[in-house]
């Protein structure tokens, strides 16, 4: 396999991110919908060219900066799905954009294609590379609706944050260097203990660490996320939550267990203050809510402690609980964001009292609302209760590792009953809130809509009741994660 | 047509179809729901007479495989402790089902949550794959919240059916933190119930371990059941459920955490049996006597209903603690028995509520002459709530406190007060204050249940608690040699220490 | 043959009950034919079971769990042979004249569907040859007779009753219950054949529970039998219609405490029966004092009822450990009949006057109702116990054994009984029957139709009668008892005069005595004179000492009290501090850590800042 062969997918990506930016320029505006709908398929073309792709071994190209194994292949995978279901959800927030929707898709997919290298990244330089190019787009992608005031606020706050936090990885990437003279993860791993055990690594290797924890909103870096998340306009805000979170979740599993394993292992510990702060902040900041996207930011932030549940486990079948809580993820999020959309045509709110009445208006649409919401909370037969299980089920059995690992599973449990108190209040209001004073009409789906809602139910209850398919292939993923 | 796999999935197979019928076939719906839950009974009585109780093992046994990377299977069955339970839990289906006339907004959705609710509980039952044991229950929660919520009534309504909803995942997943780490000690191969079993059974947990993990499992299927002093949810969610979610909750869900002490508990860490036993007998006086007062405070009907209910699963826990053959049996009994119950004393009440559009009991008097039939069923049951011979409550809770004596004397005499006393002064208060009395004024129009296709879903319901009242052997002819063999894994426990 | 019979005795009211149920709600008639029908059936069975002298039992096993197994028998011995007849007998009679007395009421089915799973229940505690089965039916008994009791349930005082019975009832079952399981804890059985077997063999075999069993399975007698203390809810229980007053206050259901203890009577040591005595004494002497200043027809009867079952109770006391209690059963039997004829009598009186109950509102009905009034006549010399009425042999048997077991104070206190007993008897007698009308109601009174009559009739033939025939001797054999050389009647007329003088003289004055100071005090008399001369224990006595209210102070002190602490506790400290305050320290959790979101980029810059100095300071210097 040569290396432009392997980096086929991406570049399949960035090419259809230009061909739409490009094509823009000649379409005629009413025809400019087609556009999203041709990347939309290509999307879709390259998520099944995917699993073209057999590998009979890890492939480690470009020197070593990027490998393709099957925890790559995931991702990339995942990350296709998440662009895809995004596209059809910008293109049913497009009426909400003054202008340039076809820019929207486009910077969509460039954002899907630094999401795809960073899931293969070996090196703390394709680590910055492919984060930077996600992070940027998302500069513009967050503040895309120039005429508003909050999605510009937003986007401020996320550059300059960002760009803080960037700074502080920039910084790590410095120190890595300096300690240890190699970018390259599985050669620092293997350097020597003198390297492994100096300060000047640990510092470097902290503040990488913070860096991707301010992608994942953990606390203490999760400050930017409510107001980020809010501002946003709700595509943005939705491949945010599942997209960016992913992006750090894979770089943060590469970083973890392969660059400095022995290092990591000793800092479990702090992993679960971090994780049990992380959880605990999520859902009790949530409960107050009365945005549905602040709603899930915090949201967001709790299931970024869930996810580390899976690194505090620290075992393989962590790791896979870890990705299958993923896939759960991206369907529940995704469901909710594009039914927000869609219930919320032609307004400018993200009020959840505005959804009332929402289960008259269109039974499909609250249903999905419902099942992805359900799925979060983490109640069979969704796929979000196998993944809370999986979590659940990779932490007790390494319980007798650490001891906290028990407290953390309690803190976990706890969280799970909170965080249904507030998603089971957006269910409330869907089902028997107070309605508006005028009856409104009935919601009408193009097809599109349809059919991007049939996938998000489909893959919730496909991973939630037939788990096995998915489940393997996240075992197969974590396998290629180095093991002792 | 006995076969448990059509028992469980006929209910949800039914709900699935429902949704996708137009929203204009409001006729269709009702229908399409009681023949599922109509065929689902038949299918039950038919396993049931097909039992063959002399016979070991699981009968009627299906086992498919699922997620094999975790060990687990589809793997349903019945042996002597369940086969009752799926008949009971098929019958109160059907009955919600038939009881649900009342319901006249958004019925489609409403009898997909209820055909989902049915099916869900169907399949707990039915389960011998600890996974899928607490996936079936699962299923329920969420269309009891939304039950609750949209179709519920009562000023506290929305109070309710979040405390109802917050318990029941509370228990729930404090029982599955007990279910995993069952797991994870018997070595991570599978949830297959009897695989555990035989597994535990040569390879036993350190009693230390198996006593913590017993404590979750008690208290996280305790809560479900409404354990003292995790009880208050249940009268208040009872009394602002509709009909059928309380009948379909109080009957029959709130046993799966009953069900699960005895099949799973039990069995599987009997030196965490031994060491909790005290524990959860003092506890089950919380529920027999002080919920038992409490409801004799009671002014409105479902709460009143809703503690006796609390109060009644006291017994179940007694005989659970017991350790006996007799009290386990009975405590199974009492579940079959308070199950058909339950839910017919909700059925009733909500057919009162119906007509009267109130459950205060100071504003109704004098209803027998309204309501005969109605007013005849509803006293027969509160009589069967007080433990009266004929009834299945009376070989039940006979049972449970001939078992408890051995262990625990004190708290048996109290439990017996309970029963015979304090059970009749609040069900016999309840009759005088409802039924009794001169008729008044205000409910001179009241029309009694006016022919036998509605009078139906009451009579399946009593005449299952006289048939098991006056034929205990039924129930407890299959279960002896499950029973005794839960016990002596339990009693061989202290032998060997 | 034999294995099916006891189940033709039994299976017929419970059928009637149930078609008439499911079937004949709206039919009164048919209602009526089929209850009697069944009780009719009953009888006659009974009547071939009794000319044979069957024995023996048939059962099939009900219950097998562990090593518990109850059996649903059918036992057949003299003492459930008797008292088959005596409850299908008089309750036959019952039957009939109730088709006369309800004539008209719409609630008729209800009625009689009530009285057959009476009957029914009452045959299955005669019949059961195990003590779980006999508390089943026994609970049923509880159970029909509040049914009937409430009857008229739209009158407060109907459904005040009905529930006060059933709950005192629940009382006495309570102790009942806790006896069963304690007599199987210590023996593993409950089969009464197989416990008499065991203890005759072994006698200690119930070591020191023995006590207690005793006196926990006498609760329920207690509560059945409405003795002291528990002896409050069978007055109240008048509301019920007469003929279920008969029905239940005479023949069967508060016999059935007395028919428990003869049943049992093997298991009672002598402490027990020393405690059984005393209060069997204290509610004879208890409940005579309050008939003797009731005003209401029926309540008289109902305390003399409580009196007389007092009678019966002592005599299970009095046997002694080598006794019988033949002499409580002999009682039960006589005064069944004649208990059955007064409360019935009583009825044709209340039905004649239009419900009126009210002694001092009625008066020389004797000449307008000439046969109630002399079989009412026969009752009461029976139940006063004068010669040689049926009344007079049965109580004479209890003096004796009074007598004779050197319980000289108990002696005293049956005698006095028996003088109490005839005054309030004549009391009624002289002004219901006797003297002038006390008010206009006797004027339009007439003698009831003959459905009523003939029963009135039927009964007093044993009234009269049944001290002949041989019951005590009948009931001997049961329990191994030689029977004595038979003798002529008039040997037999005489032979308690003759076997044992002093109680029976004893009895005969004050017989006596009771009668003169009734007759010199209510002749006549137009109103209640006694007031004037005992002043305030009149009072007391017509107040019934205040146990009723003593009671409710006590329910209210202790049970709706404990009952209000744990309602309060529930509703505030669990569901209201415990519940809400979890509910509101998460919701305010919540609200304070939102204020960390300022909003304010600085902020969040230093905040962003300060973590991660927070956690390389942490990790580096840890």
């Amino acid at each position: 396999m040569t290396d432009f062969a392997a980096i086929g997918l991406e570049l399949a990506v960035a090419a259809t991110g230009l061909a739409v930016l490009l094509l823009d320029l000649w379409v005629r505006p009413e025809q400019r919908r087609w556009l999203t709908w041709t990347a939309v398929l290509a999307v879709a073309g390259i998520f099944v060219a995917s699993f073209a792709l057999t590998l009979p071994e890890p492939a480690r190209l470009f020197g070593g900066l990027y490998v393709l194994d099957e925890l790559a292949l995931f991702f990339k995978r995942f990350f296709l799905l998440a662009a895809l279901l995004v596209l059809v959800v910008g293109q049913e927030f497009a009426d909400r954009f003054p202008a340039g929707h076809a820019e929207y898709s486009a910077l969509t997919l460039f954002a899907l294609t630094g999401m795809m290298f960073a899931a293969s990244a070996n090196d703390f330089v394709l680590l910055f590379v492919a984060l930077e190019l996600v992070t940027i787009t998302f500069y513009v992608l967050t503040s895309f609706q120039r005429r508003r005031v909050a999605s510009l606020e937003a986007g401020v706050k996320y550059l300059i944050l960002g760009a803080l936090s960037t700074g502080f990885l920039v910084y790590g990437l410095a120190l890595i260097f300096g300690a240890a003279g190699t970018m390259n993860f599985e050669q620092l791993a293997a350097s020597p203990p003198a390297v492994l055990e100096s300060r000047l690594l640990t510092v470097g290797l902290l503040l990488v660490l913070v860096g991707l924890a301010f992608k994942i909103a953990a606390v203490p870096f999760q400050f930017w996320a409510p107001d980020v998340y809010e501002g946003a306009p709700l595509p943005t805000t939705a491949f945010l939550a599942v997209g960016s979170k992913a992006a750090g979740i894979v770089l943060l599993l590469r970083v973890w267990f392969v660059a400095a394993p022995a290092l990591t292992a000793s800092w479990a510990g702090p992993l679960l203050v971090v994780t049990a702060l992380t959880l605990l902040y999520g859902v009790l900041c949530a409960i107050p809510q009365r945005s549905l996207k602040r709603l899930m930011a915090y949201s967001s932030i709790a299931n970024a402690g869930f996810l580390l549940l899976g690194f505090c486990s620290g075992s393989a079948a962590g790791v896979a609980a870890v990705l299958f809580y993923l896939g759960g993820y991206l369907f529940a999020v995704l469901a909710i964001f594009l039914v927000a959309t869609l219930a919320w045509r032609g307004t400018d709110t993200d009020a959840i009292a505005d959804l009332a009445g929402l289960g008259q208006r269109s039974p499909l649409l609250a249903g999905v609302l419902t099942l992805g919401l359900v799925s979060l909370a983490g109640v069979p037969p969704l796929a979000g209760f196998f993944g809370k299980f999986l979590l659940l089920k990779s932490v007790l059995a390494s319980a007798t590792l650490h001891p906290g690992l028990y407290a953390v599973a309690a803190v976990a449990l706890l969280a799970v009953v909170i965080s249904l108190y507030y998603y089971f209040g957006v269910i409330r209001v869907v089902y028997w809130g107070q309605q508006a004073a005028a009856q409104q009409p009935p919601i009408l789906l193009a097809w599109p809509a349809r059919a991007a809602l049939g996938l998000c139910v489909f893959g919730l209850l496909w991973l939630g009741c037939f788990p096995a398919n998915v489940l393997n292939l996240a075992q197969l993923a974590a396998q290629s994660l180095p093991w002792r | 047509m006995a076969n448990l796999s059509f028992i469980i999935f006929c209910p949800l197979v039914a709900a699935v179809l429902i949704a996708l019928l137009p929203r204009t076939f409001n006729v269709l719906f009702r229908a399409v729901a009681l023949l599922a839950t109509g065929l689902s009974l038949l299918g039950a009585v038919r396993v049931f007479a097909g039992f063959d109780s002399a016979a070991t093992g699981l009968q009627f046994e299906q086992h498919f495989r699922w997620v094999d990377a975790l060990g687990i299977g589809y793997h349903v069955g019945v042996d002597g402790l369940n086969v009752g339970l799926v008949l009971m839990a098929a019958l109160v289906a059907f009955a919600a089902v038939c009881v649900s006339r009342e319901i006249r907004e958004r019925q489609q959705f409403y009898y997909i949550l209820v055909l989902a609710m049915a099916g869900g509980i169907l399949g707990a039952f039915a389960s011998f794959d600890l996974f899928l044991f607490y996936f079936f229950h699962e299923l329920a929660l969420v269309p009891t919240f939304i039950l609750i919520g949209v179709w519920g009534r009562g000023a506290q309504r929305d109070y309710a059916t979040f405390k109802l909803t917050l318990y029941l995942s509370l228990g729930a997943l404090v029982a599955l933190i007990g279910l995993i780490a069952l797991y994870v000690q018997a070595g991570q191969t599978s949830f297959n119930l009897l695989h555990l079993t035989r597994h535990l059974a040569l390879n036993p947990i350190a009693p230390g371990t198996q006593s913590w993990i017993f404590g979750l499992l008690l208290f996280g299927f305790g809560i479900l059941v409404s354990l003292w002093p995790f009880h208050t949810w249940a009268p208040l969610g009872y009394a602002a459920a509709p009909t059928a979610a309380a009948m379909l909750h109080a009957g029959v869900l709130k046993k799966f955490g009953l069900y699960g002490l005895i099949r799973i508990a039990l069995p599987l860490l009997p030196a965490g049996a031994q060491s909790w036993m005290n524990v959860l007998a003092l506890l089950c006086l919380g529920n027999i006597l002080y919920c038992g007062l409490v409801a004799l405070r009671q002014r409105d009907l479902n709460h009143l209903l809703g503690n006796s209910s609390v109060a009644h699963m006291g017994f179940a826990f007694l005989g659970i603690a017991s350790l006996s053959v007799l009290g386990v049996t009975g405590a199974v009994v009492v579940m079959v028995a308070h199950g058909l119950l339950a839910a017919l004393s909700f059925a009733l009440s909500g057919f009162l509520y119906h007509r009267l559009g109130t459950l205060e009991m100071d504003q109704m008097g004098g209803l027998l002459q309204r309501l005969p039939f109605v007013g005849g069923v509803m006293v027969m049951a509160m009589f069967a709530g007080c433990g009266l011979p004929g009834f299945a409550n009376f070989p039940g809770e006979a049972l449970v406190l001939f078992g408890a004596w051995e262990s625990y004397r004190t708290i048996t005499v109290l439990a017996c007060w309970g029963a015979l006393v304090i059970a009749a002064v609040y069900m016999l208060r309840a009759v005088r204050t409802i039924w009794h009395g001169p008729p008044l004024d205000r409910w001179k129009d009241l029309v009694d249940a006016p022919n036998l296709w509605v009078k139906l879903p009451y009579a399946l319901l009593l005449a299952g608690l006289l048939v098991f009242g006056c034929f205990p052997r039924l129930l407890t002819d299959p279960m002896q040699p499950v029973v005794s063999q839960i016990v002596q894994r339990v009693q061989g426990e202290t032998a060997t220490p | 043959m034999n294995a099916v019979l006891p189940w033709l005795v039994l299976l017929p009211p419970l059928l009637a009950a149930i078609t008439i149920t499911l079937g004949a709600l709206k039919r009164p008639v048919a209602a009526a034919r089929l209850s009697i029908g069944a009780i009719a059936l009953s009888l006659a069975a009974s009547l071939i079971l009794f000319a044979r002298d069957a024995s023996g039992v048939t059962s099939f096993t009900w219950l097998q769990v562990g090593g518990l197994a109850v059996e649903f028998g059918l036992r057949l011995d003299p003492v459930s042979l008797l008292m088959l007849l005596v409850v299908t007998g008089v309750g036959g009679a019952i039957h009939v004249y109730s088709w006369g007395y309800l004539e008209g009421d719409p609630g008729r089915p209800r009625y009689f569907a009530g009285l057959s799973l009476f009957s029914f229940a009452m045959l299955g505690i005669v019949l059961s040859s195990n003590l779980l089965q006999m508390f089943v039916f026994w609970e049923l008994v509880g159970v029909s007779s509040y049914l009937l009791i409430g009857f008229w349930h739209a009158r407060p005082a109907a459904a005040e009753a009905s529930k006060k019975a059933f709950l005192t009832n629940r009382v006495g079952d309570f102790g009942f219950l806790l006896g069963l399981v304690l007599v199987w804890a210590t023996t593993g059985t409950l089969d009464l054949g197989e416990l008499e077997t065991r203890l005759t063999v072994q006698p200690g075999a119930l070591g020191t529970a023995a006590t207690a069993i005793g006196l926990l399975i006498f609760c329920g007698a207690v509560g059945k039998s409405a003795q002291f203390p528990l002896h409050v809810w069978l007055p109240d229980a008048m509301e019920g219609p007469t003929p279920v007053s008969a029905l239940i206050h005479a023949a069967t259901m508060v016999a059935a405490g007395v028919y428990l203890l003869s049943r049992v009577f093997f298991l009672l040591d002598a402490p027990a029966l020393t405690v059984i005595a005393w209060i069997g004494g204290l509610t004879a002497l208890l409940a005579a004092l309050m008939a003797l200043q009731q005003d209401d027809l029926k309540r008289i009867l109902a305390y003399s009822t409580l009196s007389q079952l007092g009678y019966m109770v002592l005599a299970v006391g009095v046997a002694g450990t080598n006794g019988t209690p033949v002499a409580a059963m002999y009682h039960l039997a006589t005064h069944a009949s004649f208990k059955a004829l007064l409360f019935l009598g009583a009825g044709s009186v209340i039905h004649a006057l239009h419900h009126q109950q009210d002694i001092w509102r009625m008066g020389g009905l004797a000449r307008r109702m000439p046969v109630t009034f002399l079989t009412f006549l026969a009752a009461t010399l029976a139940l006063c116990g004068v010669p040689p009425l049926s009344g007079f042999y049965s109580k004479d048997v209890i003096l004796v054994l009074a007598w004779e077991h050197h319980a000289s104070l108990l002696f005293l206190l049956v005698v006095f009984v028996a003088g109490l007993t005839t005054a309030y008897m004549f009391r009624l007698l002289l002004v219901v029957f006797a003297g002038p009308a006390r008010s206009q109601d006797p004027d339009h009174a007439h003698e009831s139709p003959p459905v009523m009559t003939v029963p009135l009739l039927l009964l007093a033939v044993p009234t009269v009668l049944a001290g002949f025939w041989g019951i005590d001797a009948w009931l001997g054999r049961a329990y191994g008892v030689a029977p004595s050389p038979a003798g002529s009647w008039a040997e037999h007329l005489i032979a308690p005069f003759t076997h044992a003088p002093v109680p029976a003289l004893a009895g005969l004055a004050a017989v006596i005595l009771g009668g003169g100071v009734a007759w010199g005090l209510y002749r006549g008399a137009l109103r209640d004179p006694l007031p004037v001369h005992l002043g305030r224990l009149s009072r007391w006595m017509r107040d019934r000492f205040y146990f009723d209210e003593l009671y409710d102070r006590l329910i209210a002190g202790t049970q709706d009290a404990m009952a209000w602490v744990a309602d309060a506790f529930d509703r505030w400290i669990l569901a209201g501090a415990v519940v809400r305050g979890l509910h509101g320290a998460v919701e305010l959790g919540g609200r304070a850590l939102r204020l960390v979101q300022t909003g304010s980029l600085q902020t969040y810059a230093l905040l962003l800042a300060a973590g991660v100095v927070l956690v390389l300071a942490w990790m580096l210097f840890r």
